[in-house]
């Protein structure tokens, strides 16, 4: 259709010497530079923009200001982009997002036009499709199909970048009407640092979009911006306002992550719908919209106009309509005494007293019924204006943490109490004038009553759910969804608070119905500027591409990448009780406590003794909560008389460093806790050949009588300074060497080197699952939980009662004492071969629960299945016979031991 | 959570680079006194209000400090360095102490 | 047990090891030589940086954790505020709490700053953390474009001048960041190394950013 415009005029915003087209489903449309998608396609005859989210019903423009859902349009591939705010480029593809097989032609419409019994009433769900119970998928799938806005493609993979910037300014000011501009050129000229976003094409608000007056007033302020030098965001929009004035501003493919020292509330009022019959007929529009379209567009929303209106802004959007060259035939005032002789002095009947019945018309408005006490007028027109009267746009205010009230005289919410650090201006922050009563809705029609056009709630639904009981605003919103939809009840807070009022018989301006929230995201968002470029943190080892150059499988655990094996864990065990194997285990945490106070703090932190310990030794501890729970386990080297090197899990290495200085935040000892864990790389060379290899690179003597178990001490090893812990976490003789995180590759690489007369192996975390399992070495978190106290985890000896000094979890641990043992943690050996799965349960006398799996693997070593389990006291002497269920239904007998399934007495150690 | 902390040593910064540590509690020194003991360890007050509380700078200089914050309004109306804040002997929130301690 | 318990926390005692920092893959792979220097394998790229933005590998500089009673802390720092770095014959002491401060330092002076700093005072605790933070630097013009994309930290230049430091989150790793005449030093665990070269090189990919020597970084001196 060729493009209609109006002459060209001052203010109007495209750009008629730069042609731009693009598609708009399959069909060629071109617009000028400076169109919205929704201005191009109206001026090039599109009426209907998409189906409504129930029935399916025709929706034209309404708001042209990026507040309605009826231009909700899929732009490239990304659904819910708002039409109206959308600049057209060239070679875009637009589509409607819900209707089939085609918007004018829609087959899902008919749901709407079912009877009432089969209907799509509020509460369906709940009460249509329950019966027959089988046939719900069938349902279900025709509803999926139906309701919604757009598709999302789940093969559609993002290929263009979206970024996320972190912003400070000293001002933020949302919305760029003359407040907003007026508030940021001051904000600039006192010096501060500030920026505006504005969602629109044009800055200015109604002096850009309200016709000629305003332009002169827009120039000065524009002007001002400039030389006070305003960083201007626009089209942009602020997707809501978090905690703290935290303001995601989004433009184009950026995410603005604003954190203003001042925020400032600019967003003006938005401009109301009035309720009665087919409301949302295609052609019934906004004053606002009708004179964006007018002014700024130069496109003619209509030739024949009929304006319904509760406020003297219909009066202002008549006469700006008349002017711009539509022929307005008559306004109705729902007010019966408000002074109309400005409009009756344009040339246009005015109407006092009458309020719109229904418009009339099947695909697009042909007319409108009015009426007063039972009068009726009728109009033939193809543009039906509604001037609901316009509310402030508060949302961001309770948003940010204030609070609104209602404002009898405008018949509005106004700011109440404001957050720190937030400004409202201009009609956000409320106006002066009294406001007129505005209809809650038609005299009864037949016809469909829309309240809110985002979810298709019609004043029946409202009435329906008040009727079922759900009496109030907030209950009748979770019943109908009104409010709920994508414009988060800009279009329907207002209407459907006076609904509501009417129907349970209150009075509107008592303030008694109250008012939903307007939550975020302020408007459609999509999912790649919230994810933009996400950060995944990973920790690595000074090993890692070793490892993964070597066949390495490399598994997240915990925030590290570490090898589950390197293609065989049962040969890489073997390799370690029968020669040699090397593992990583950099991920250990690693803390020095140093100073005076050194070994009394450990004292006070442990159920252990430490103060006791001999130099260049290490000793395993555990670390309770003070609820008497094993919270963490490690080692603990004596360096010098003042100087601890303490390790702890993988896992627990950032807690265990909080938990130490927390405590000694409290305590405030003499000593200071440095962690280490980044610093050093750390290995563990184990098997029988271990000292042999090892002795090689170094001349530090290894020898068991010079280096016995649990030994601690420094060596260069190939080089490299290292301290090295006579442990053995996997059962065999072993050496735990920590050093530099810089020559950790290179050690790793000369003790492979070493270790090759002796077939070593580099062994993963399975492995090292299986060694330790054999030993009966727990895994705390795995075989512990927050209930597990170290006397019932087997593991009395370790705690100190007699300590002279309080320590953490002392009282806990004593009072469990005092109350003795319910359970026990056990090792167990499988009877019949089968492995169970770990987390299953052991079965008690009763057929019931009473114990639970922890640890579960086979040991090829052992020919056997091996585990550890809480069992019941009553089950954990040595040698009791349990049973263990199995996920498959059978069960699994098996035998309780307390001894080390490999190497008892731990002679192999110790060798 | 998007409020802004001020850490006493690093300035105000996002709350998300701070780890909660849990109400500032007294710690009971006995196990004869069930009542008093399961107190600390499991009982929290859960102050709608004014609360002083545990807080560490996680993403910054790694120091513990506390925090007098409005719970409602999520508001930090002082911070202090331990000890700086004049109150009851301050120890760890032994219940947020342990799963801080976890993760 | 050697006279110095911490010792093995030392890179600089190493002999005949060529130390490796944690992005040595990253630099390889993006057609960096690797030449011994100081004891370090250190890349070395082509000569023509990006001047709009650029990232250099400073793994390699002597690091020192230095904890301690308020009053010694004052005396090694000269007394500088909180988030103040002083500059004094190539040392930066960055004063990040009342009790503790870091040092960065050319390697070969670890030593005998953690003597010089320690001199037999019992209350300061001076570890060597040389390999605890990997560190990179970030340079150019679009310095803070580029630190924006990483970060929710305030570095605009009346809050984060020259010789100002922090600890805080820089791509969600605890961090701690000096602007050394403009350039922003970004220290974060040497498990996050490989991590943060490829997410910094990723903020500033639409910036224009190139990996550069470490020599060119510490040659070039912008306007702050």
């Amino acid at each position: 259709m060729a493009d209609a415009r109006l002459a060209s005029r001052q203010g109007e915003l495209i750009d008629r010497s730069r042609q731009v087209s693009f598609t708009w489903q399959g069909a060629e449309v071109s617009g000028y530079a400076g169109d919205t998608i929704a201005s191009a396609l109206f001026a090039s005859g599109t009426r209907v923009f998409s189906r409504s989210f129930k029935y399916h019903r025709r929706r034209g423009l309404m708001c042209c200001a990026g507040q309605c859902p009826n231009c909700l349009v899929n732009v490239d591939g990304e659904p819910t982009v708002r039409a109206c705010v959308t600049p057209i480029e060239q070679g875009m593809t637009v589509n409607h997002l819900n209707a089939w097989p085609s918007l004018n032609r829609d087959f899902l419409h008919l749901v709407g036009r079912l009877t009432p019994s089969f209907g799509m009433q509020v509460g369906f769900y709940y009460k249509t499709f329950i019966h027959p119970k089988r046939a719900w998928p069938l349902y279900e799938k025709v509803l999926r199909n139906a309701a919604g806005l757009g598709k999302l493609d789940p093969e559609h993979r993002r290929t263009d970048r979206y970024e996320k910037v972190h912003r400070h300014v000293d001002v933020l000011v949302i919305g760029g009407g003359e407040a907003g501009l007026e508030a940021a050129a001051e904000a600039a000229e006192a010096g501060k640092h500030t920026a505006l976003v504005d969602e629109g094409l044009a800055l200015g608000g109604y002096l850009a979009w309200g016709g000629p007056n305003g332009h002169a007033r827009l120039d000065e302020l524009l002007g001002r911006l400039t030389s006070a030098g305003v960083e201007i965001l626009q089209p942009a929009f602020a997707g809501g306002v978090y905690e703290g004035l935290l303001v995601p501003v989004y433009q184009g493919r950026t995410m603005h992550r604003f954190r203003p020292a001042e925020l400032v509330i600019a967003t003006g009022a938005i401009e109301q719908p009035l309720v009665f019959g087919n409301n949302d007929l295609p052609g019934v529009m906004l004053g606002t919209a009708a004179r964006r379209l007018v002014n700024q567009f130069r496109v003619m929303p209509g030739e024949e106009a009929v304006v319904v209106t509760s406020s003297d802004e219909g009066f202002e959007a008549a006469c700006d309509l008349a002017d711009g060259g539509v022929n307005v035939i008559a306004v109705a005032d729902a007010r019966p005494d408000a002074d109309g002789s400005r409009v009756e002095d344009a040339g246009i009947e005015y109407l006092a007293g009458f309020q719109p019945l229904q418009a009339k018309g099947s695909k697009a408005v042909s007319g409108v019924v009015v009426t007063r006490n039972g009068e009726r007028r009728s109009f033939g027109c193809d543009l039906l204006v509604m001037a609901g009267g316009s509310v402030g746009h508060t949302a961001f205010v309770t948003q940010g943490g204030g609070t609104i009230r209602y404002d009898r005289e405008q018949r509005r919410y106004v700011p109440d109490s404001l957050p720190k650090g937030m400004r409202v201006v201009g009609s956000a922050a409320g106006t002066a004038a009294a406001a007129g009563a505005v209809p809650a809705k038609a005299p009864k029609t037949s016809c469909k009553q829309i309240v809110c056009f985002c979810e298709d709630v019609t004043t029946k639904d409202i009435g329906l759910s008040l009727d079922e009981g759900f009496r109030s605003l907030e209950l009748s919103k979770r019943y109908t969804t009104v409010t709920m939809g994508p414009c988060q009840g800009r279009m329907c807070h207002r209407n459907s608070g006076l609904v509501i009022a009417e129907e349970l018989g209150l009075d509107p301006d008592a303030q008694r119905v109250g008012v939903t929230t307007a939550r975020p995201p302020h408007n459609p968002t999509s999912f790649s500027l919230l994810a933009a470029r996400g950060y995944e943190p990973v920790k690595r080892t000074s090993t890692h591409h070793w490892h993964a150059e070597h066949g390495g499988k490399m598994l997240w655990a915990g925030d590290w990448k570490r090898p589950y094996d390197y293609g065989d864990a049962q040969s890489e065990a073997d390799a370690v009780h029968e020669s040699l194997g090397l593992i990583d285990v950099s991920t250990l945490g690693k803390l020095i406590v140093r100073g005076p106070d050194a070994a009394a703090f450990l004292e006070r932190l442990y159920p252990n003794r430490f103060g006791d310990m001999k130099l260049a030794r290490v000793r395993y501890g555990i670390v309770c909560g003070d609820d008497g729970s094993i919270i963490d386990d490690g080692t603990v080297a004596r360096l010098s008389d003042t100087e601890y090197y303490v390790t702890t899990t993988s896992s627990g290495a950032g807690g265990m460093e909080q938990w130490f200085t927390w405590w000694n935040a409290v305590w405030k000892m003499d000593c200071e806790i440095v962690n280490v864990t980044s610093t050093i790389a750390a290995f563990n060379l184990a098997g029988p050949n271990a000292r042999t290899a090892l002795q090689g690179l170094t001349d530090f003597d290894l020898s068991n009588e010079a280096f016995p178990y649990l030994g601690a001490g420094q060596a260069q090893i190939a080089g490299v300074p290292c301290l090295i812990l006579r442990i053995g976490f996997v059962g065999e003789l072993g050496y735990e060497i920590h050093l530099p995180s810089a020559a950790g590759e290179h050690l790793w690489e000369k003790l492979m080197e070493a270790g090759e007369p002796y077939a070593v192996k580099p062994f993963g975390l399975e492995p090292q699952r299986v060694l330790r399992l054999e030993k009966m070495h727990i895994i705390v978190g795995q075989d512990t939980n927050a209930e597990s106290n170290p006397l019932e985890a087997g593991m009395p000896w370790i705690v100190k009662l007699d300590k002279e000094s309080d320590w953490i979890g002392r009282y806990a641990i004593e009072w469990y004492k005092n109350r003795g043992d319910r359970f026990a943690l056990v090792g167990w050996e499988a009877q019949n071969g089968k492995v169970p799965v770990e987390g299953t349960q052991v079965i008690g006398a009763d057929g019931g629960p009473a114990g639970r799996i922890t640890s579960s693997r086979f040991s090829r070593r052992l020919g056997k299945a091996i585990g550890i389990a809480w069992v019941p006291l009553s089950m954990s002497e040595d040698g009791t016979g349990i049973t263990i269920s199995d996920p498959s239904g059978a069960t699994i007998p098996a035998t309780v031991t307390h001894k080390a399934f490999y190497d008892p007495d731990g002679e192999r150690l110790r060798s | 959570m998007s409020f802004i902390l001020t850490c006493p040593n690093c300035g105000p910064r996002a709350v998300d680079e701070f780890s909660y540590g849990g109400e500032v509690t007294t710690r009971a020194t006995s196990s004869q006194d069930d009542r008093a003991l399961f107190h600390y360890l499991y009982f929290r007050t859960n102050t709608a209000g004014d609360q002083r509380e545990w807080w560490f700078h996680s993403s910054g200089c790694r120091e513990w400090f506390q925090a007098e914050r409005n719970t409602t309004r999520n508001e930090v109306l002082r911070v202090g360095r331990p000890g700086e804040l004049a109150g009851a002997e301050a120890v760890p929130d032994a219940a947020a102490a342990s799963e801080a301690a976890g993760g | 047990m050697s006279s110095d318990p911490f010792a093995f926390l030392s890179p600089a005692a190493a002999q005949d090891v060529a130390l490796r920092t944690p992005m040595e893959r990253n630099h390889r792979a993006a057609g960096a030589e690797l030449e011994d220097r100081d004891g370090w394998r250190i890349a070395a790229y082509p000569p023509n940086g990006s001047a709009a933005a650029w990232l250099a590998d400073l793994s390699h500089v002597g690091k020192i954790d230095v904890r301690g009673p308020g009053a010694k802390i004052d005396t090694l720092t000269g007394g500088s505020e909180l988030g103040h770095a002083s500059h004094v014959d190539g040392v930066w002491t960055l004063r990040l709490s009342p009790t503790h401060a870091v040092v960065l330092c050319p390697f070969g002076r670890v030593a005998e700053l953690r003597e010089r700093i320690t001199s037999g005072d019992a209350q300061l605790t001076v570890v060597d953390m040389t390999c605890g933070w990997a560190a990179m630097m970030i340079g150019g013009e679009h310095v803070r474009e580029v630190f924006m994309r990483s970060s929710s930290l305030d570095v605009r230049p009346h809050r984060f001048p020259p010789g100002a430091c922090m600890a805080g989150s820089v791509m969600r790793c605890a961090s701690i960041v000096l602007n050394d005449a403009g350039r922003f030093w970004v220290l974060c665990g040497w498990e996050f190394g490989e991590y943060m070269w490829d997410a910094l090189l990723d903020a500033g990919v639409t910036l224009g950013i190139t990996p550069v020597s470490s020599a060119v970084a510490m040659g070039t001196e912008v306007a702050a």
